[in-house]
């Protein structure tokens, strides 16, 4: 968004100085980077969330506006919205990560069937079952960023190695997991209306975002994704960063899985393929609310969106139904990024309009 | 000298993938069935299985010539074949014009994500993302969680496109290759499958050629989704129940077929290639049932075979995604 | 060769803004006649063209008229009317595709009565085009394999298919720019062939030679305005370079380059690179020297640097500071200590999504971490520094980059660079779209910026190289063919030896 331009003078500045901590005052020249570009858009996340709350509060009450509603929407959201933020990482360095569903599902399964099939300690277990997720993520990462292939399909390929391996271990069946109850209890435990995977989903994702925002290397990784040829001449090492974007991707999805098993208390082949849809679509909801790229926090409101119309929506019909969660992403995704690509072209007709810049014309002729 | 040189190579390359693959599935077959190699029996079992993964498969091709990718081809056919299931089940309209309508309303999707990418610009992969998970939601909608058995409620004649037989050949297979053979026919031989093909090929000559770029998107895309619909319905004809998982687990092999086959014949996105990806990747697969694998080596193999695939076809050509 | 008027053109002018592109530019092509367009960067050449294919429209509605017959310049349409065709540099081929379906593409496909393309019939009609300028192509062969020579006969094919009738002028813009001289031969032998029979071309180009080989009539631009109309019988290669070149008088207002008396240690040295259009190049580079590398389009200036930088495949041996840098990586270059600011600024460069600061910031994150997190305050401390000193505007260090203006964006890639004090830092067309009142702050931070770096320029204006450079490298085809210091080191100087395969003494024959 083309910001406004600044009124106050700029100041003359003297011979190139040591990178010290500066003397002077800092002058404020602009308003901090997360409002600027009119607030309205950006956050209409947000007022949606708020008109949907009010819309269900009244539609549904009295069982709406309840403890009872907000832990479960919340409880259904931390799963789904660990693996969309494992999975912006990736997308913000322009790679398209399928596989971080599959892997979920296959920590899921490989955590029950561990639990079933040995005698180790279950933290163990969740530590080996981490650390197979992780390979997957490592392996696609390999593959596309040194053999420069595409990122969809191989990651395509690995998820569904993915989910073979868990018909390898389970088959169709579903598998009831032999857990001892301090991890249960990871699943179950909440500490005041927030269940304990909903506070790993807040801590998983402030890290994420800070990291993404306030590092050195997260801003490298996003350099990337906004062009990576740019990048590598700006000296960035374009291969390793992708490779560690997509295993870190599955290495929480990895993390998830385990959670998740925690929470169910059982594994089965085909609940990490329900996961992919309505992430990958929050991740790319997420990246019209906030900031308009993609972004955390914009992953995690748009989640939340996703699952409080879902929630709301079943409660009023009086079911569990798969097909609210994908008729709501999709809907909600092609709505958000239609709107985005009205408004943009709606700017770049105005930008056109106004002349073009003379001296580019003129030089270089 | 340069270019005769260059064509050897990329020929010997184009089929290296044929050669590996069809290595790979020949010691297979030997070992798991000596003895028992080509049967005709065999051979009509192949192509039943084979007619459905390869209507999708020409379904996917379409767009991705003028380099446009449609991930929804699975799930729009899934949506057709709930679509007929419930309408034969709730109502009493014949089975093909029941079939008929599901296939419109599938176009219907591919309609909505040509005009969205034609009009607004927007990538064609969040398009047919989100058009994918609205109509995996319309079947999951209609079907309610339950698997629909329609077979009682469908005319004999539509479910002989499913599992009848002409001699040797399953029908299935008659239409596969119809409808294939009118794909191959407009894009190689007709001047407006060759201005698609531009437009895959450098958007921006083409368009300054005067290719009208929104037309040809709004129209493969289109195109796309109707043949999803096909293959839908005749995935139903042929197993007679209608879920809402049986139809994603083609995306995967369509895609491996799809991309094995733009190193055949030729070295770009072209039916005739994915014709012959079709059949190795079905062969391979039809191997590994015959032995009465599980199914997770079904998956497995699935997948090694599209990261393969992928490496090869990236040898010999290159792609935006 | 008849002297039958084909073309006429007179009266045009163009102002961008306050810029003075083109004035009361006149032009006359026979038919038959091959006529020769050159000027220097600036003097209006590709706006003249621009105009005719309908791209820019003139100041004024201006006619010009073929055959006699006028039409309405600015207009794509009317030019395609009145018989104009046009081969840009960009040719518009679809690589994939072969000579048929790009010939086809163009103009229409031969169909039989079932509807479908009759394949052999395009086939034998596009060798027959082919051949009827002058080529022998292998149709069947997907373009983008085609050499250059062929690539451009294809496009020139595509460009004159569909006339008849009407004769017909056909406008090369600059097409042997990225061709090896023997391409360009046999270009210009169906050049000739084409002329003979009846059409006028007008030939844009930069190389001298090629004036001399086939045209007859040469026109030169300088400044916008047409400073002569010759033929070429009666001109020396001396005598064009003096027309398009003019008795420069050393401009007293560009500020000379220091000169360095001390230089300091030598930090590269590049030893028999060989690239993409450049043989055999050895050449060192010490710190607080600033070397210029001159040539024409396709005489290597720009390769040479992609090369070294290690965006270009390349043999030979490339140090920096003794240590030698791995060839074709670019981040192993850069961690080396080389910066490298390419040409093309919005592909290769610029982060569209951020705003100027991380841009700037881009080469060197990692310097403005303060307790492991990026410090805003560092970070725009350092922008704010640079848009002062380069002038970038709006001076709003949070500004999109792309909302900025294509030289404003440039000096935000320079500064990237510049804010890296790297050993050794490459520059291509450093001032590329910028606007000559700024371009003096770029060249000031340059030269704080050879204080410790040593840096190598390759341009294309020579004025800029003779304003700034410690010494100057001729590049021809590829290798270096002469190089420039001192009081020789002139603007005028530096285009001679591009232009021209004589030496200045040795001129007149």
């Amino acid at each position: 968004m083309p910001s406004k331009a600044i009124a106050a003078p700029v100041p003359t500045l003297g011979p190139p100085e040591g990178r010290g901590p500066s003397t002077r005052p800092v002058q404020r020249r602009t308003a901090p980077t997360v409002w600027r570009g009119g607030g309205l858009f950006h956050f209409s996340g947000v007022y949606a969330l708020a008109v949907l709350i009010i819309v269900f509060a009244i539609v549904d009450s009295p069982y709406f506006l309840t403890s009872p509603t907000l832990k479960s929407i919340l409880a259904t959201s931390a799963i789904g919205g660990m693996v969309a933020v494992g999975a912006v990482v990736p997308f913000s360095t322009g790679m398209l990560d399928i596989q971080f569903g599959n892997v979920a599902g296959f920590a899921l399964v490989l955590m029950t069937w561990l639990s079933l099939n040995s005698g180790l300690n279950d933290g163990v277990l969740a530590l080996i079952t981490i650390a197979a997720s992780t390979a997957f993520g490592l392996a696609s990462g390999l593959i596309v960023a040194y053999l420069r292939v595409s990122s969809l399909v191989v990651t395509l390929g690995m998820g569904t190695l993915a989910l073979g391996c868990c018909y390898l271990a389970i088959s169709a069946r579903t598998a009831e997991a032999d857990l001892s109850s301090w991890f249960s209890d990871i699943g179950r435990k909440t500490y005041g209306p927030l269940p304990l995977p909903v506070i790993l989903l807040a801590l998983l994702a402030s890290l994420v975002h800070v990291w993404l925002e306030h590092t050195a290397s997260g801003r490298r990784f996003r350099l990337v994704g906004s062009n990576p040829e740019a990048a590598r001449m700006a000296g960035i090492d374009v291969a390793r960063t992708q490779t560690i974007a997509l295993t870190f991707s599955s290495f929480v999805a990895g993390v998830a899985g385990v959670i998740w098993t925690a929470q169910l208390g059982f594994g089965n082949s085909i609940n990490g393929s329900n996961l992919l849809f309505p992430a990958i679509s929050a991740v790319l909801l997420g990246s019209t609310q906030v900031r308009h790229r993609i972004n955390v926090p914009g992953t995690v409101l748009a989640v939340l969106i996703i699952q409080t119309a879902v929630t709301g929506f079943n409660l009023h019909e009086g079911g569990t139904a798969a097909w609210p969660a994908n008729a709501f992403s999709g809907v909600l995704l092609l709505a958000a990024v239609s709107i985005v690509a009205w408004n943009g072209r709606r700017q770049l007709r105005l930008a056109a309009q106004q002349a073009a810049e003379p001296s580019d014309a003129a030089n270089r002729v | 000298m340069r270019s005769t040189a260059r064509a050897r190579t990329a020929g010997l390359t184009r089929f290296s993938g044929l050669y590996v693959l069809a290595i790979v599935v020949l010691v297979f077959w030997r070992l798991l069935r000596p003895g028992v190699w080509v049967s005709s029996q065999n051979v009509s079992v192949i192509l039943s299985e084979a007619s459905v993964v390869g209507l999708l498969a020409v379904a996917a091709v379409i767009p991705l010539s003028a380099s446009l990718l449609d991930i929804s081809f699975a799930n729009v056919a899934g949506f057709a074949m709930g679509l007929t299931a419930y309408l034969a089940l709730h109502t009493g309209w014949n089975t093909w014009l029941i079939g008929a309508l599901a296939v419109a309303a599938s176009a219907g999707f591919g309609l909505l994500s040509g005009l969205l990418v034609a009009v607004l610009e927007l990538p064609s992969l969040i398009v047919t993302l989100g058009v994918s998970s609205v109509a995996l939601a319309a079947t999951q909608y209609l079907l309610d969680g339950q698997t629909l058995y329609p077979r009682a409620r469908l005319a004999p004649s539509f479910l002989s496109l499913g599992t009848g037989q002409w001699g040797p050949i399953p029908i299935a297979t008659f239409v596969l290759a119809g409808i294939g053979l009118a794909a191959w026919a407009w894009i190689e031989h007709t001047p407006s499958g060759r201005r698609l093909l531009a437009l895959g090929g450098n958007a921006n000559a083409a368009r300054l050629a005067g290719v009208r770029s929104f037309r040809y998107q709004v129209l493969c895309l289109t195109l796309s989704a109707t043949l999803s619909g096909i293959g839908g319905v005749v995935l139903l004809a042929t197993i007679g129940t209608a879920d809402d998982v049986s139809a994603s687990g083609y995306l995967l092999p369509v895609i491996a077929a799809v991309f094995l086959g733009s190193t055949q014949i030729k070295s770009r996105f072209n039916v005739a290639g994915t014709f012959v990806g079709v059949i190795l990747i079905q062969t391979g697969i039809h191997g590994i049932e015959l032995k009465g694998f599980d199914q997770w080596v079904n998956y497995v193999f699935d997948g090694a075979v599209l990261i393969v695939a992928v490496i090869v076809s990236r040898r010999s050509s290159k792609y935006a995604f | 060769m008849s002297s039958k008027e084909l073309f006429r053109l007179a009266g045009l002018s163009k102002t961008f803004g306050a810029t003075a592109a083109l004035r009361d530019v006149g032009l006359r092509i026979g038919q038959g006649e091959v006529h020769a367009l050159l000027g220097h960067n600036g003097s209006g050449k590709s706006t003249l063209i621009k105009i005719l294919a309908g791209v820019y429209q003139p100041d004024e509605r201006t006619t010009a008229h073929t055959d006699g017959i006028p039409f309405a310049l600015g207009d794509h349409a009317a030019a395609h009317e009145a018989g104009l065709r046009f081969v840009h540099q960009d040719l518009g081929l679809v690589d994939s595709m072969d000579t048929v379906d790009n010939l086809a593409l163009g103009g229409h496909y031969l169909r039989r009565r079932s509807g479908f393309i009759d394949r052999p019939a395009c086939t034998r009609r596009a060798r027959e085009l082919v051949e009827s300028i002058g080529y022998r192509i292998d149709v069947t062969m997907p373009v983008g394999r085609l050499s250059a020579a062929q690539r451009t006969g294809v496009a020139i094919a595509r460009a004159l298919q569909d006339l008849d009738g009407r004769t017909r002028m056909l406008v090369l813009d600059e097409p042997t720019a990225a061709m090896p001289a023997t391409e360009a031969d046999r270009l210009f032998e169906v050049v000739a062939h084409l002329a003979e029979q009846g059409l006028g071309i007008l030939l844009v180009t930069h190389h001298l030679d090629e004036v001399f080989r086939v045209a007859d009539v040469a026109t030169v631009l300088r400044d916008g305005r047409v400073v002569a109309t010759r033929p070429v019988e009666g001109l020396t290669e001396h005598g064009l370079v003096d027309l398009m070149v003019g008795d420069q008088l050393e401009q007293a207002e560009h500020a000379r380059h220091d000169q360095h008396a001390l230089t300091g240690p030598e930090c590269l040295a590049v030893d028999a690179l060989s690239a993409d259009a450049v043989y055999d190049v050895s050449l060192t580079l010490a710190r607080s020297e600033i070397v210029g590398v001159a040539g024409l389009d396709g005489s290597g200036r720009v390769e040479l640097l992609e090369a070294i930088s290690g965006n270009r495949r390349r043999s030979g041996a490339v140090r920096i500071g003794g240590a030698r840098v791995a060839a074709n990586r670019p981040h192993a270059a850069r961690r080396a200590g080389l910066g490298y600011v390419p040409a093309d600024r919005t592909r290769n460069s610029t982060f569209a999504d951020f705003d100027v600061t991380a841009n700037i910031t881009a080469a060197g994150v990692r310097e403005y971490l303060r307790a492991g997190l990026l410090s805003a305050r560092a970070e725009r401390r350092e922008a704010e520094q640079w848009i002062d000193r380069l002038g970038i505007n709006p001076p709003d260090p949070s500004a999109r980059v792309d909302s900025l203006s294509g030289g404003n964006q440039q000096k935000a890639v320079v500064a990237r660079w510049l804010a890296r004090r790297p050993a050794v830092l490459l520059m291509v067309e450093p001032t590329q779209g910028v606007d000559v009142a700024a371009r003096e702050s770029i060249y000031a931070a340059v030269r704080l910026a050879a204080r410790d770096s040593g840096v190598l320029i390759a341009s294309s204006d020579s004025e800029e190289l003779a304003a700034i450079c410690d010494r100057v490298l001729v590049l021809r085809r590829g290798r270096i063919a002469a190089q420039l210091r001192g009081s020789e080191l002139t603007a005028a100087a530096i285009d001679r030896l591009c232009l021209s395969a004589v030496e200045p003494e040795a001129a007149h024959a």
